[in-house]
């Protein structure tokens, strides 16, 4: 029997009202991912590959079309459910990092599992657990203005792995970030891999989308075939 | 929020003022109830026993609870003379026991013996300032005082001065004679029918004289007591305009704490609202790792009320300690004021609720996309 895909996306489109006029951000966007597969989307600016992402993270709402998260389908669940879809089952690295500046980094990495109802001694074990995953643990007790974008970064990625989500959407996660540190992330990321993690990836970064199992173009709202 | 504390402290300290002032009457005077007679409201004709006198205050001694105290007194206008100077105009008073010390009279019983047994000792008590009048500076216990009739009173004590803060609902007590009542019922001024005759109930302090008075009619005509004139009546003459002013202050604060909750109100909707716009892309984060509406909702919620509570507890209490320390200060009845901090903390979780409606229903809401882009 073929295994459930994590996500299966069907003609996803979402438009923005700007003054009188309709804005197409994404236009029948249809996508699959499997179970601990790593799929990366490039494409320009202004492609829509950030609005996809932000569908498939449960973030938004799509126009039209319909999606299935782990077999449910996600589009008309109500606020609450989405929520617990995201805290329970997705994590997401953003290009900004997103860090709450009073918050030590054990803090920022633990945020997911107040909402998950775990306790406060049990929060702290598996944060520092995550921020060791990324190479962290010395830093756990720094704020985010006490760290450098990398470590930010990874301190972001210590927070979307810490509730061992089914699946990992990173938006630009390289954007910000110098050379050795989008190198350390790679490292990163890789090590997640095999864990049985999917991994959906938007990039600039030709280099980066390269380490995927699969990468996906976008251009002007349209999901484009698969690069070769 | 500080300036909501400010506002509330202000209120309180408003509650604390007319407190102090209702303490300072309730010190004043206002304590007593006041049985009289009026000829004129009598149902049937009277007999020379049916005029107010001890008997009667005996009667409503045993109506009353134990711990008001009551003094029959007869007052009436009599002459002192004297060998060697024109004759002395007072106002005399007889009793049939002594004052409370409660209401500002220092009395030294130990020199006054068979004072209100019936025994009709000649022993009298003057008045601070008519002592003064009559001896000077000398010591007038042991003076003989000639009145009219050849009837002869040997001075027992000095009644003290009238406290400065105390209005005497008697009269003048520094130039006063006081005698017991059987000897006050020899004068021949009192004889020619010139005496006014009261029984005076002073109640504990804090509670309402005229709740008092009313218990006290209602005895009266239980007992049939108002067919022969008696009525009660609880002393408002003399402060009467302290009250006046109290209620207008009571208006008027009424008026202040009304505005004072508005503002509090708007003052805690800004709070909430700005709060919800400063942190909204930390609500964003929130919800973006999962957090589900209702708990940033409550987080909103219990920022705005707990901040609320602190400041106008803080403010209440401040006005609270300004107030009682006034009032200790004047040497005035303190007034408890925990319902006023009561108050004020609910009038505060309920400010505070009522201004977070709007920001609530705004991250409510909100989209975690939205509060994060528009957060930046």
């Amino acid at each position: 029997m073929k295994e459930d895909p994590v996500l299966r996306a069907v003609g996803l489109s979402k438009s923005y009202r700007r003054g009188p006029s309709e804005v197409w951000a994404l236009r029948e966007a249809s996508l699959e991912v499997r179970h601990g597969e790593f799929v990366s989307i490039v494409g320009p600016s202004g492609s829509g590959k950030s609005t996809l992402l932000h569908l498939l993270a449960c973030l938004d709402r799509p126009t039209s079309g319909r999606y299935w998260f782990r077999g449910t389908e996600v589009d008309e669940l109500p606020d609450s459910r989405l929520a617990l879809i995201r805290n329970r089952f997705i994590g997401i690295v953003f290009q900004a990092y997103n860090l709450l500046p009073g918050l030590m980094a054990w803090q920022n990495v633990a945020l997911p599992l107040i909402y998950a109802g775990i306790p406060r001694s049990e929060r702290r074990r598996r944060a520092l657990r995550a921020l060791e995953r990324v190479g962290l643990a010395h830093r756990s007790e720094h704020r985010p203005s006490q760290l450098s974008g990398g470590e930010e970064q990874r301190v972001a990625i210590a927070r979307a792995i810490v509730t061992e989500p089914a699946l990992l959407l990173a938006d630009e996660p390289t954007g910000n970030l110098d050379t050795a540190s989008q190198d350390e992330f790679m490292r990163v990321l890789g090590s997640l891999r095999g864990t049985g993690m999917s991994i959906v990836m938007v990039t600039h970064n030709p280099a980066l989308a390269a380490q995927a199992d699969r990468r996906l173009s976008m251009l002007d709202g349209r999901l484009r075939a698969e690069v070769p | 929020m500080l300036a909501l504390g400010v506002v509330t402290a202000l209120l309180i300290a408003g509650r604390a003022s007319v407190a102090t002032l209702q303490g300072y009457l309730r010190s004043a005077g206002e304590r007593a109830v006041i049985i009289s007679q009026d000829l004129a409201l009598a149902e049937r004709n009277l007999t020379r026993s049916d005029l107010l006198g001890p008997e009667h205050a005996d009667v409503l001694r045993q109506i009353v609870p134990s711990d008001w105290e009551g003094v029959y007194q007869a007052s009436a206008p009599v002459t002192i003379y004297r060998a060697a100077t024109n004759p002395v105009a007072v106002f005399a008073y007889g009793i049939d026991r002594l004052w409370p010390d409660g209401e500002g009279f220092a009395h030294a019983p130990d020199i006054i013996p068979g004072w209100g047994d019936g025994a009709g000792s000649p022993t009298a008590l003057v008045g601070n300032a008519l002592a003064g009048e009559l001896f000077g500076a000398a010591d007038p216990v042991g003076r003989v005082l000639d009145l009219a009739g050849g009837l002869k009173v040997t001075i027992g004590g000095v009644i003290s001065p009238r406290p400065a803060d105390v209005v005497d609902p008697l009269g003048d007590r520094d130039m006063a004679l006081v005698l017991p009542d059987e000897v006050f019922e020899r004068l021949p001024e009192v004889r020619a029918g010139q005496a006014t005759r009261q029984v005076v109930f002073y109640v504990p302090p804090g509670q309402d004289t005229s709740a008092a008075a009313d218990l006290l009619e209602t005895a009266l005509k239980e007992r049939g007591l108002t067919e022969i004139g008696l009525k009660a009546e609880a002393v408002v003459d003399r402060a009467s305009s302290l009250r006046t002013l109290t209620s207008r202050m009571n208006g008027l604060q009424l008026i202040l704490a009304w505005m004072a909750l508005a503002t509090t109100t708007l003052m805690a909707g800004v709070t909430a609202h700005s709060q919800v716009f400063e942190r909204r892309r930390e609500y964003g984060i929130k919800r973006a790792v999962g957090a589900p509406p209702w708990r940033v909702v409550i987080e909103v919620v219990a920022v705005s009320v707990g901040v609320g509570l602190v400041f106008s507890l803080a403010g209440a209490g401040v006005g609270t300690f300004v107030g009682q320390r006034i009032c200790r200060s004047q040497g005035w009845l303190v007034v408890d004021c925990r319902p006023a901090l009561v108050l004020a903390a609910a009038c505060a979780l309920a400010a505070s609720l009522v201004a977070s409606l709007w920001p609530v229903s705004v991250v409510a809401g909100e989209q975690p996309l939205t509060a994060l882009r528009e957060g930046d």
